[in-house]
């Protein structure tokens, strides 16, 4: 294994730790005594006490936070009070609904966002770049939920060519189109702001490209311009777009978070919504803890890619 | 088809060629009127300050003026007895690399920083022969490298731009020029981003291969340091035009016009140079006066302001090329002014 994969796994460890802890002291440091908000006002001082031993509130806070890792390791993620269920059992498949929607998000801003962008990039200045650009300055500054209720408002409820909300037509089969259609309103919503961020800074970094000393010099010896675009102009891209995109990740994430709440979308962001609304703290942690995971990951993921496509880095990393 | 001059072909024919751009609020001519040839294996350098239209020269043979700059480019450009002018993208296409190909001005730059030495080279000789398989090229790629005195052939090939040197990635760049065996090189300022050492080896290696391979070689510089070791002819250029054109031993030792012999004059410092002892040597920087803003057409010649030892009725409106021996042009009346005093000497050389 390359000497940099050992490094950023390291770093990444430490990042893990770091995370669990804010993620821990979050939820145990919000004034008011969880025991008390579950069993109500008139619970007795005997059945506090016994819920608190329960749920190990008793012990000393570190105490705590290493007897939650060891839990979270071991894939349990504690019970929820208002569900009445293990929370892993609620959230594992509810993660994987959220996974679908953000890389369907993902996958339609990197194919439109980096298309657009090269296009772009390639034609700077020309009418159809000016446009594209007016665009996307205009995608990009729009909020997801309120592209959510527009596209819901008109495609589902005016147009009605596509479903409201949802994951699965509950009449229906359950099957992959049925599925399709269920997603393509909230992958659009998710995706918008993020098409319009990667195109807009891909054309940037094409056009710079385009510009440079060797584009020039392999072009004098008369390559086609399939083979200098594919080739060169969108391989010496590909660093700055890759870490366009990574960033683009979390807001496409985050953005998925909010989609499923318009689109009930049985993700973890409608785990999450649900679980604030019943005050279901083991819930609302889990989540959070979920999320703020595949943040982690993510970011390692892109930070190895960008590695492997930057022969600099690469060296200097090793 | 082929015009013969001095008994050898001419690799490259320019007549009259004008090239103009587009600019906010009209059009320039950058390129006006100038007409040379470049003999078979021969190494002719056009010398002139910075904005005198050196690179605008190469770019119209090279037809890489950007699409966004460029009128027009008129007269006759002939490649090997072809008009490039008259001839199709891709016919044109095709001459690029196997005919005629660039070594590029700045070879720190100029190298694709994503792929390794080996393939960007064979990507190129595999373009110019595109029978080639793999192993072909990279056996062929190899043997060019050595051939550009790379000590290390097999390293070099799998090392990235940015681990090589700056006179390395010159070779290399060099190397690519050569990939289709073109029969004339254009190098615009090979050597102006390394240092004097450096820039002597470079020269060398082009040297070689202009009398190993008999590969004609067009180079700009600003540097007479570099023209009087390297050129067979000179052309000095300012203002888009050709004002002097000669062998590097009548440019240098009998100037005529008062613009090379104000370039001449002015640095006489050659310490970089201490190979060559041949010729007298002098560096060009710059000389009085700036060069013109070309948007603003003059009328008469631009050289009058600055002669002051002539007689009025000696300059020309608007001054034609004069020819003095064979080789020997000058944009210029007042050579004859000079000439009275310095009949003899001359006379003594041709
Ligand atoms: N992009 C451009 N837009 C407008 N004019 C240009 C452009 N590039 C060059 N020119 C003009 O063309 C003329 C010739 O420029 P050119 O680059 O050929 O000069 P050069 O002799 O190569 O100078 P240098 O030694 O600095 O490379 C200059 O007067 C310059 O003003
Ligand atoms: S016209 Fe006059 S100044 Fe101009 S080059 Fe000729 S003689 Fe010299
Ligand atoms: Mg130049």
């Amino acid at each position: 294994m390359p000497l940099y994969l050992i490094k950023r796994m390291i770093s990444m460890l430490y990042v893990l730790i770091g995370v669990t802890i804010i993620v821990f002291l979050m939820i145990h440091l919000i004034p008011g005594d969880t025991a008390q908000t579950l069993l109500g006002g008139e619970a007795t001082k005997a059945s506090l006490d016994a819920l608190r031993h329960k749920m190990g509130l008793d012990q000393p806070l570190i105490i705590q936070y290493f007897i939650w890792i060891k839990q979270v390791i071991t894939g349990n993620l504690g019970y929820s009070y208002s569900l009445h269920i293990n929370i892993s059992h609620l959230l594992f498949p509810r993660f994987l609904n959220t996974l679908v929607l953000t890389i369907a998000s993902l996958l339609l801003s990197i194919l439109i966002g980096v298309g657009l962008g090269f296009f772009s990039g390639l034609k700077k200045n020309t009418v159809i770049d000016k446009i594209l650009s007016a665009l996307s300055v205009f995608g990009a500054s729009m909020p997801v939920f309120w592209i959510a209720l527009m596209l819901m408002w008109l495609f589902a409820i005016q147009l009605r060519l596509l479903p409201v909300s949802g994951m699965y037509n509950l009449r229906g089969n359950g099957g992959f189109a049925d599925l399709l259609m269920h997603l393509i309103l909230p992958t659009i919503a998710t995706s918008l702001v993020s098409i319009a961020v990667i195109s807009q800074m891909t054309r940037n970094v094409v056009s710079d490209v385009v510009n440079k000393d060797y584009i020039n010099y392999y072009q004098s010896f008369g390559l086609s311009h399939y083979q200098l675009n594919m080739k060169h102009i969108l391989r010496n891209s590909l660093p700055p777009v890759i870490n366009i995109i990574g960033l683009q990740v979390g807001y496409i994430l985050g953005g998925a978070l909010f989609s499923e709440i318009v689109f009930n979308w049985p993700g973890v962001g409608l785990a999450i919504y649900t679980a604030i609304n019943s005050k279901d703290y083991p819930m609302i942690q889990a989540g959070v803890l979920f999320i703020a995971l595949s943040f982690v990951l993510v970011n390692f993921v892109v930070d190895i890619l960008n590695i492997v496509v930057n022969p600099k880095l690469r060296d200097s990393n090793k | 088809m082929r015009r013969m001059n001095n008994g050898s072909t001419n690799i490259l024919e320019i007549e009259n060629l004008t090239t103009t751009l587009r600019i906010p609020g009209g059009k320039v001519s950058v390129v006006e009127g100038i007409s040379f040839n470049v003999k078979a294996g021969e190494k002719l350098v056009i010398v002139g300050e910075s904005g005198s239209g050196k690179s605008m020269t190469i770019n119209s043979i090279l037809q890489m003026v950007p699409d966004s700059l460029i009128d027009s480019y008129k007269g006759i450009i002939k490649i090997d007895g072809e008009n490039i002018l008259e001839m199709s993208k891709r016919k044109f296409k095709d001459i690029r690399g196997k005919k005629i190909s660039l070594v590029a001005q700045n070879a720190m730059t100029s190298l694709d920083p994503s792929y390794k030495i080996g393939k960007q080279v064979m990507e190129i000789y595999r373009h110019n022969h595109k029978k080639a398989s793999k192993e072909e090229a990279k056996k062929e790629t190899l043997i060019l490298l050595d051939k550009m005195g790379i000590k290390n052939p097999e390293h070099v090939f799998h090392s990235y731009p940015h681990e090589l040197s700056g006179g390395l990635r010159q070779r290399v760049v060099i190397a690519m020029a050569l990939t289709g065996n073109p029969k004339l090189i254009i190098a615009d300022e090979p050597t102006s981003a390394l240092d004097p050492t450096l820039q002597l080896q470079i020269l060398d290696l082009l040297n070689e291969i202009n009398q190993k391979f008999g590969t004609s070689i067009l180079m700009i510089t600003h540097d007479f340091g570099v023209v009087s070791y390297f050129a067979d002819r000179v052309i000095v250029m300012y203002a888009g035009e050709i004002l002097e054109m000669g062998t590097v031993d009548e440019v240098i030792n009998y100037p005529l016009h008062p613009y090379t012999k104000g370039l001449l004059k002015c640095i006489p410092d050659l310490s970089w140079l201490d190979k060559e002892d041949k010729i007298e040597k002098r560096k060009l920087s710059s000389i009085s006066g700036e060069v013109p803003n070309l948007a603003k057409k003059l009328t008469g010649c631009r050289f009058a302001p600055r002669v002051s030892d002539i007689p009025e009725d000696y300059h020309e409106s608007s001054p034609k090329m004069h020819k003095i021996t064979d080789t020997h042009w000058v944009r210029c009346t007042c050579y004859q002014y000079y000439l009275k005093d310095s009949i003899a000497g001359l006379e003594g050389v041709k």
